[in-house]
């Protein structure tokens, strides 16, 4: 639903159409992670194994010319395999530091789940503060810095899913699942020429990403439209059906992501049909529905929906 | 207007029952009034009547694709009473012709021409009570106008076959030169002295220019209406292309009333054959023509979307 | 300033005739009076050339608005205007009282001042309508419903009628107003030009019609025609209610006459016949005779026996000849001596037109049969037990009869009024002698003819028409004279005679003198104390004849109506002007992004009235608008009013009885 023509929604449209060449179909998930990137949020897909979650990141990579570093989870990683280490220089006779994993622009975290707290949460706190300490020094992280965390939805066998309070930190909940068969006959058929990710050709560098999430970030957002997310998550609190209601944290995020499609559909300012378009992706994995609503077989998209469509949308008097 | 005779029978209703109830001379008065103002109005509007004239307004000629409204204007000496009326217009090429509707505006999608006439036009008295047919109307011709279209497979003019030579007015240079006798009074500068002593007799070597031959933009006026848009698009595109060479041209045009022939020198010219293709019928769907063969540079517009 | 020159004028010279004319009216017709004419001339030329000026101006309305008020207030203080005002209320209620007799409410009875301060206040608000309707080019509905009030106010009661010279000027205005109001709409100085044009020719033609029709010399000749019109229609809803005949003024004898709701009797004079006979006297021409007394109608059986053949001494010719629209012939009946008159057969030629008849006395009448004496029983009984209570002689027929008669005359009193029989009541004369109060002709003839009955002497119930005849000249009969009397047939003297039992026409009524010999003819003086002296009528009669002037009134539900529709259709139009103004000024007022929230609001409305939805298109500017930092600009801004136009285009294009619900409920058209 491009409406306008913008720079951003041209640059978008560029990428987009590299990105597709590697990943066939799928688009809605793609616009929703090119969104979040551009709102400088972290994705969290959660999804069946091989269907296309390191293609995908490996693809924005490509596109994006950001540095892309990998780590499959075990229980047994450490948090220095995440931040990185020290080693005994042997000239200087000092401590040289060797940079994590995490020090790069896209960071996949495949089966986050799986990881022990320790190194979940060395990961999230890289993710929160933008830079990892290790020894008393602190190392930033390049910018622009995305993380796409996956897991698998049903708990593999000696696994739990993550617990609330770091799903919070993720943006966005996002699932790729199995392609048509259309597209999967086309995903077999490219790569008769080769694998379709080499092929990929960057459209931005680093620094235009960034002016790019700088422009997302100044997009106008007016009164009425901060009302009208405040009420919505507001609505979430005081559900009967919702135990724990979505966080400030929750505002921000659909504030972000509003501003982000809003530029993505060729306007520089928000309405109200943005925010209802980004928040029940938004704000689905940070509920916790009651028991009774759970047993009933209610989801939080329902309950979503039903929030979205009791609460008014600021509109001409 | 049947508002207005209800008004106006309620009104006299009124009087009436007041009459009847009251038999007084201002009651005798006030029914003679609202009997005798519809005739008085009646009369008051008769000049207007009379000389009101109905006519068409809106653009004459319009781009394709540009908005267009048309409107129904009346014009009167004296002030103007209420009128109503419709448009009608047909279209030049199909013969078809429809009812303009206002909120619709006038489709400009296609190009072609349209005459637009008014039907139905009734002007009523200055009280709105009694509607006569206006006799005067006008009616308009109203063109729409093609946008070119790029055709990619135009011959260069320059490369067409040069089948005659004629003298070189003036004398000069030229790549070819004809030899033939000498007549008096021509130029002596021009005798080729070798070829004249060789032959014995004065042999003139004179310069020729090449003969241009004729010049034909042909088409056939029939199709759907993007076949035709294309065809007049493509026809502005070569005549302007050739009109940049500094060529004339002609345009022959199948079309319902036949053959039609219109020579262009000019852009105005040209805008002027195109505006006289454009109100002519289309041909008939089993006509076929010799295009013929005479022309030194031809080019045929065809209507498929994949030629250009 | 100068193109709207024309405009100007024209508003100036067409509201100063309004006010003018519309004082006038109301000066002339309620006789008002005007302490200080130049004045208030001069208060209304410098408010209409005050209004004439700022009306073009856009604040120019408000503006006058304030003064106005301003205005009000000051009047209001100083307090001359309540009491003038109340005055002159007090003269029109005066006047309609004059006409309705409903009285003057209290509040309104107050000593007659001069009516300055109202009418200047009623001539600036004419002056502004007018002026607001041709500066602003706005539709006419207002200053033409001011005018029209104004003419209605004078219309109510018949005494109440201007000067002809004002009801020319507001005439004038009148038409001029609506004759003007379609180009008007279009082009302000075209309308102005128009005005100027037709002026003349319509003051010519209304001044010619003035002319013909002067009120000094003005005669009503069609009386008739409007009478029969009205009397069809106010007997409208008796007839609904089944009411059965009309006696009296139907001019078609009927077969059976409803007794238990009878309606009131109308003095129409509507001409019946004309009689020409070679007596002076009282002619009773018998229309029909009713034998079959039900207790609630009388009937008039086919078989009944119907003999009116005279065999006596000739007394002279009697000719008669009927209206145009008659069918009946006419048995002319003199009551002195029993002279019944025929043409020699026992059944008149009931389709001609001119019937002359002998007049021969009438004897020996064979007993005519029981079926005169048939009553039903239960009023045969009670009729007798009341003959009994009154102590009615019945020795002789002659003073039974007497009796009869003074006891139903002095029973009630006479009334043209209508009556309705109480329920429950099986008998009407019954009902009649012993509870009414009044009645006319009918009553008392058929209680007559049951006490007669019921005294064993055969009696018949006749309708007809009784005039006086005068010796060799034409009498006109007509509806005024129907009556109904009774029969009676005296066994004695074989013969029927006629007895009069209505109060009033008894007093013309000479004694019946019979032929038979010896009769018993001395007044009723040793009758029981019950039964009453002759007695005058008790109520004296201004009998209607035909030289009364019928004075109609209007029914007060009339004017009353029209003019609560008239204050009803102001009400909403001003109420939808006023909506109007605040919602197109709500448009043009602030930048550029709330003038579009406020389009955007009327759109919306105007989507749900048409049903289609708004274009995509405005709906995006509009989220533009209210959320975005950037401010529409103006060309943006104008697909707003372009797009509302076309709705309303649409919404005009709807059918005639949804229209007036888009004016005046959501006031969009």
């Amino acid at each position: 639903m491009q409406t306008r023509e913008n720079e951003v929604t041209i640059v978008a449209q560029q990428i987009l159409d590299q990105v597709r060449r590697a990943v066939v179909g799928k688009d809605e998930v793609l616009v929703w992670v090119l969104a979040a990137i551009l709102a400088r949020g972290h994705i969290l897909l959660e999804d069946i194994p091989g269907v296309g979650k390191t293609t995908m990141a490996l693809a924005f990579s490509k596109a994006l010319d950001l540095g892309y570093s990998r780590i499959q989870f075990t229980p047994d990683v450490l948090p220095s395999d995440i931040t990185g280490y020290s080693v005994p220089d042997a000239q200087s006779g000092g401590l040289r530091y060797q940079p994590g994993a995490v020090l790069t622009n896209l960071f996949l975290a495949d089966e986050l789940n799986r990881a022990a707290s320790r190194t979940q949460s060395a990961l999230l706190e890289a993710m929160e503060e933008g830079q990892v300490t290790v020894d008393g020094v602190s190392h930033p992280i390049p910018k622009p810095f995305i993380v796409i965390a996956t897991q698998n939805p049903v708990g593999a066998a000696g696994t739990q899913l993550l617990p609330d309070s770091q799903m919070d930190r993720f943006l966005i909940r996002l699932s790729l699942g199995y392609p048509d068969p259309g597209d999967e006959v086309t995903m077999v058929l490219n790569r008769q020429e080769g694998n379709p990710l080499l092929a990929l050709r960057s459209i931005l560098s680093r620094e235009e990403l960034v002016l790019l999430q700088d422009t997302v970030e100044k997009t106008f957002i007016s009164d009425a439209v901060v009302g009208y997310i405040v009420r919505l998550i507001g609505a979430t609190r005081n559900d009967g059906e919702i135990t724990r209601g979505a966080s400030p944290r929750a505002t921000l995020a659909v504030a972000a992501m509003s501003k982000a499609i809003a530029q993505l559909r060729g306007r520089d300012y928000v309405v109200p049909a943005d925010v209802r378009e980004v928040f029940p992706q938004c704000v689905e994995h940070r509920l916790i529905l009651t028991p009774r609503a759970a047993t009933q077989g209610v989801t939080a998209g329902q309950v979503l929906g039903r929030i979205l469509e009791s609460v008014p949308a600021p509109r001409l008097r | 207007m049947a508002a207005r005779r209800l008004e106006y029978l309620l009104l006299l209703a009124c009087g009436a029952v007041y009459y009847v109830a009251s038999g007084e001379w201002i009651a005798w008065i006030l029914l003679l009034t609202a009997l005798g103002l519809p005739w008085v109005s009646l009369l008051l509007s008769l000049p207007a009547i009379l000389g009101f004239q109905a006519a068409p307004a809106g653009a004459d000629v319009l781009e394709q694709g540009e908005e267009a409204e048309l409107w129904l204007l009346g014009s009167c000496a004296v002030p103007m009473p209420p009128f109503r009326g419709q448009l009608r217009v047909t279209s030049l090429f199909t013969g078809k012709s429809w009812r303009y509707e206002q909120d619709k505006g006038f489709p400009t999608g296609h190009c072609g021409g349209y005459r637009v006439t008014v039907e139905k036009a009734r002007v009523c008295d200055y009280l709105g009570l009694f509607s006569f047919r206006a006799r005067k109307t006008k009616e308009q011709l109203l063109l729409v106008r093609p946008r070119p279209q790029a055709v990619t497979n135009l011959v260069d003019p320059q490369r067409m076959e040069i089948n005659s030579w004629a003298p070189k007015p003036g004398g000069g240079f030229s790549e070819n030169h004809e030899h033939r006798p000498y007549r008096p009074g021509d130029n002596l500068n021009q005798l080729h002295w070798k070829l004249s002593a060789k032959v014995g007799s004065l042999i003139l070597r004179e310069p020729m220019e090449p003969v241009q031959g004729a010049v034909l933009l042909t088409l056939s006026l029939r199709g759907t209406p993007q076949t035709l848009d294309r065809k007049f698009g493509r026809l502005l595109y070569a005549g302007n292309y050739l009109l940049e060479r500094e060529l004339d041209f002609e345009i022959r045009a199948l079309t319902g009333q036949g053959v039609l022939a219109c020579h262009v020198d000019s852009p105005a010219a040209l805008s002027k054959a195109v505006d006289k293709l454009l109100c002519t019928p289309l041909a008939d769907q089993t006509d076929a023509w010799d295009d013929g063969q005479e022309a030194s540079w031809q080019y045929h517009i065809g209507g498929d979307a994949d030629e250009a | 300033m100068k193109r709207k020159l024309p405009a100007f004028l024209e508003a100036v010279i067409l509201s100063l005739l309004c006010a003018w004319s519309g004082a006038g009216c109301l000066i002339s017709a309620f006789s008002l009076r005007l302490s200080a004419q130049q004045p208030v001339l001069l208060t209304w030329l410098l408010w209409a050339l005050l209004c004439g000026v700022l009306l073009f101006r856009r604040w120019g309305g408000a503006l006058l608005l304030a003064v106005a008020a301003a205005g009000a207030v000051g009047l209001w203080y100083q307090g001359a205007f309540g009491t003038q005002l109340l005055s002159m209320l007090g003269t029109m209620a005066a006047a309609y009282d004059g006409g309705y007799g409903f009285g003057v409410p209290q509040v309104l009875q107050v000593e007659k001042t001069a009516a300055d301060l109202p009418l200047l206040v009623l001539g600036m608000g004419m002056i502004f309508a007018v002026s607001r309707t041709v500066c602003r080019r706005r539709g006419n509905v207002l200053p033409v419903l001011l005018l029209l009030l104004t003419l209605a106010t004078t219309l109510v009661v018949t005494d109440t009628v201007p000067d002809p010279v004002y009801l020319f000027g507001l005439l004038l205005a009148l038409c001029l107003l609506l004759l003007t109001d379609s180009v008007r709409r279009e082009n302000g100085i075209q309308a102005s030009r128009l005005t100027a044009g037709v002026a003349l020719p319509v003051a010519l033609a209304l001044g010619l019609l003035f002319y013909c029709f002067p009120q000094s010399g003005y005669v009503n000749t069609t009386q008739t025609l409007r009478e029969n019109i009205l009397q069809a229609v106010l007997e409208l809803p008796q007839t609904l209610q089944g009411q059965g005949m009309h006696l009296l003024s139907g001019l078609r004898p009927r077969e059976r006459v409803e007794l238990s709701s009878l309606p009131t009797q109308l003095l129409l004079g509507i001409p019946v016949a004309e009689v020409t006979a070679e007596q002076t006297g009282p002619v009773y021409l018998r229309a029909q005779d009713y034998d079959v007394y039900t207790g609630t109608a009388w009937e008039s059986s086919p078989n009944r026996q119907d003999v009116l053949a005279g065999s006596g001494a000739e007394k002279g010719i009697v000719h008669i000849s009927l209206g145009s629209d008659q069918r009946n012939a006419l048995l002319p009946a003199f009551p002195e001596g029993q002279v019944f008159l025929t043409n020699g057969g026992a059944e008149a030629d009931r389709d001609s037109r001119e019937n002359t008849y002998r007049l021969r006395e009438f004897s020996l009448a064979a007993y005519p049969g029981d079926q005169w004496l048939a009553l039903p029983e239960d009023t045969g009984s009670r009729a007798r037990a009341l003959i009994q209570s009154v102590g009615i002689s019945t020795e002789s027929v002659e003073r039974t009869v007497e009796n009869v008669a003074d006891y139903v005359r002095s029973s009630a009193a006479y009334d043209r009024g209508g009556t309705t029989m109480a329920q429950g009541r099986q008998d009407f004369a019954l009902w009649f002698l012993e509870e009414a109060t009044q009645g006319y002709c009918v009553h008392f003839a058929t209680a007559a003819t049951v006490l007669l009955r019921s005294a064993g002497i055969p009696a018949r119930y006749v309708t007809g028409y009784r005039v006086e005849a005068r010796a060799g000249e034409p009498v006109q009969v007509t509806s005024n004279d129907a009556h109904a009397w009774v029969e009676y047939y005296n066994y004695r003297t074989w013969g029927w005679y006629v007895l009069e039992a209505t109060p009033t026409a008894a007093e013309e009524l000479p004694a019946p003198t019979q032929t038979a010999p010896t009769q018993a003819t001395q007044p009723a003086t040793q009758l029981p104390a019950t039964l009453p002296q002759t007695a005058a009528p008790t109520q004296p009669e201004t009998q209607p004849q035909q030289e009364e002037k019928t004075h109609w009134q209007v029914p007060a539900w009339i004017p009353l109506s029209l003019l609560a529709a008239g204050l009803t259709a102001l009400a909403a139009e001003l109420q939808r002007l006023l909506r109007l103004r605040l919602r197109r000024r709500s448009q043009a007022r602030g930048d550029n992004n709330q003038r579009a929230a406020a389009y955007a609001r009327e759109l919306t409305l105007l989507s749900r009235l048409t049903g289609k939805p708004v274009p995509e298109s405005l709906q995006e500017l509009t989220e533009k608008a209210m959320f975005s930092q950037h401010l529409l600009t103006a060309e943006e801004l104008r697909r707003y009013p372009a797009c509302q136009r076309a709705y309303c285009r649409c919404l005009r294009q709807a059918p005639w009885w949804k229209k007036p619900v888009y004016r005046y409920y959501y006031a969009v058209i």
